[in-house]
């Protein structure tokens, strides 16, 4: 009976002792998992400043291109920056383009430290050298800042009293409209405007009507204007005259032609004219000066007289040959039969 | 109080050979038999916090954070909460019942005429056991909690278990599990002190035993709500 009391006892013992154990087993581990120690792993550190750190807290991640690399070990106030200690699961190269800033993971907060470490082109960030974080974008901040603006900009800038009086003068409108002041008033409201507006109407349409009429006959070919524009012999015409005054132009290029050679480059038949022009008025000038015997028979009386009186002697000569010769030609006839 | 002064003034006598197999054979009783309820309470607890929480996060896409909820829940409320409820309910109802009934068979009257301090030989053993395993027990229901929102995550809410169990231990800290843990031991403390004055305090027989057993259980119920509200706006306020 003694011993069954006492085997109770241990079996009582055992199963308290292994409960106990096992949570506090549990209870080590998970002091551990949520302290975030990692007793066996080699951290490395990595110290930033910022100006602001936007609500950045203790055991936020540490993401590099979206992974998680690390988390913020603690934040520090020093010498008006916050000084923010991050442990690392790999050590960073730093190069001097590199960029760190806080980051918001969600709408509804939460915030990560992200690192850029900059390009492979630029040169190490020198170790003595203290990483700096660009200022954090603050979505809210910059939100709440612009609807600041907005409202002062509507307070301030006058648009809000631009807006009142701009639905002041609608409003003035809109009351003249319906009363039935100016054009569009009686446009809307008086009945006679409507019915001018409906003869004006018509008589666009008639007018309408009458264009489309000389449209139809434009384009049936009737008329001047049709032919103009319908019948391609005009068009052919025209072409076969361009095509002529082309070939002329061209001909006149090349210097063919009179008119041609007056146009050509080389002046040749310019120089040609204007030689045989000085030539003329050099003979010109003898024969009024009375040079030659072009100059003498143009300004010597005597010897017109002369050659007159010649000439008129030759005549008289040539009626006596003309008289006297079917005399001498019977004369030969019959002396020629001896 | 002064019956809480008395048992731990009676501590020094846990040193005993005697003492201390009361001590864990009151251990067994009021925390190894309790281990099954609690871990049916604890992981539908658990299984109901993940379920809610992760039917209204899913209207924002935002289910994976059920680890998180869960987790801190059970930590800093609901496993000491629930794991004091339990014992109040069982081990509290049993020890008023218990300490009643010797009362009115007058056994309380007997030791004292033995010599033999009731304080001493009923209170302190009961106290230094509820004091130790509520604590435990709180940390295990919590576990369990926590295993029962990961199923019903897995099952219910496809969020994988990595997800649930990274995101759950990214949330809570030590403060969390060490603050529940308090609870837990100032609950165990409370039911045995309870208990054990409702007990000592009965009258009239039978009935007054019972009254004492419901008494016991109210009183524990108030009195671990209004501590349990008192902890936390003092270390989280």
């Amino acid at each position: 009976m003694k011993q069954s009391s006492v085997d109770r006892e241990m079996t009582m013992e055992l199963i308290v002792g292994t409960f106990m154990f096992m949570v506090l087993l549990a209870l080590a581990y998970f002091t551990i998992v949520l302290g975030r120690a990692s007793l066996f792993e080699k951290k490395f550190p990595l110290e930033v400043e910022f100006e602001d750190v936007m609500g950045l807290r203790k055991d936020d991640n540490v993401v590099q291109r979206g992974m998680t690399i690390g988390k913020v070990k603690s934040l520090k106030l020093m010498d008006g920056k916050v000084r923010v200690l991050s442990m690392l699961d790999s050590s960073l190269t730093l190069k001097t383009d590199y960029k760190i800033t806080v980051i918001s993971t969600s709408i509804l907060g939460g915030r990560n430290m992200e690192v850029k470490v900059g390009s492979e082109q630029a040169s190490p960030l020198p170790h003595d050298v203290m990483p700096q974080g660009t200022k954090p974008f603050d979505l809210m901040a910059e939100a709440a800042e612009a609807v600041h603006e907005i409202r002062l900009s509507l307070n301030q800038g006058g648009i809000l009293t631009n807006l009142e009086q701009s639905v002041a003068s609608i409003k003035d409108i809109s009351g003249k409209i319906s009363r039935g002041e100016g054009t569009i008033g009686k446009l809307v409201n008086d009945e006679g405007v409507y019915n001018e507006f409906q003869s004006v109407a018509k008589e666009i349409r008639g007018v309408t009507a009458r264009v489309q009429e000389i449209t139809d006959k434009i384009s049936k070919g009737e008329g001047t204007l049709g032919k103009l524009i319908m019948d391609d012999s005009v068009y052919t015409n025209v072409a076969a005259v361009a095509a002529n005054l082309k070939d002329i132009s061209d001909r006149l290029n090349k210097g063919e032609g009179t008119l041609g050679k007056l146009l050509a480059k080389d002046d040749q038949l310019y120089k040609d004219i204007s030689t045989t022009a000085s030539s003329l008025k050099e003979i010109s000038g003898k024969i009024e000066r009375g040079e030659g015997l072009l100059g003498k028979l143009v300004t010597d009386e005597t010897l017109y007289n002369d050659v007159k009186s010649a000439v008129n002697e030759f005549r008289t000569t040539v009626d006596d040959y003309r008289e006297t010769s079917p005399v001498v030609s019977f004369t030969t006839l019959l002396m020629g039969a001896f | 109080m002064l019956l809480l002064f008395e048992a731990i003034v009676c501590m020094r006598l846990l040193f005993k050979r005697r003492n201390r197999i009361e001590v864990l054979r009151q251990m067994f009783v009021g925390g190894i038999k309790s281990l099954a309820v609690i871990t049916v309470v604890a992981s539908f607890t658990g299984m109901i916090l993940a379920l809610q929480t992760g039917i209204e996060m899913r209207r924002f896409g935002q289910e994976v954070y059920i680890g998180a909820a869960v987790m801190v829940s059970m930590l800093r409320e609901m496993g000491p909460f629930m794991t004091g409820l339990i014992l109040a309910a069982s081990v509290g109802s049993s020890i008023a019942a218990q300490m009643g009934t010797m009362v009115v068979s007058e056994e309380i009257a007997a030791l004292e005429l033995m010599s033999i301090n009731p304080v001493r030989f009923l209170v302190m053993p009961r106290l230094v056991a509820m004091a130790i395993m509520t604590p435990f027990l709180s940390f295990y229901s919590c576990i369990m909690g926590v295993v029962g929102g990961g199923i019903v995550g897995m099952t219910q809410l496809n969020v994988p278990w990595s997800a649930y169990i990274d995101n759950a231990t990214r949330f809570a800290d030590n403060k969390d599990l060490f603050v529940g843990m308090l609870k837990a031991f100032l609950f165990g403390i409370i039911i045995v002190i309870i208990a054990c004055h409702q007990g000592f305090a009965t009258t009239q027989g039978a009935v007054g035993v019972g009254n004492a057993t419901r008494r016991t259980v109210i009183l524990s119920f108030l009195t671990i709500l209004i501590v349990g509200y008192m902890i936390t706006r003092l270390f989280y306020v």
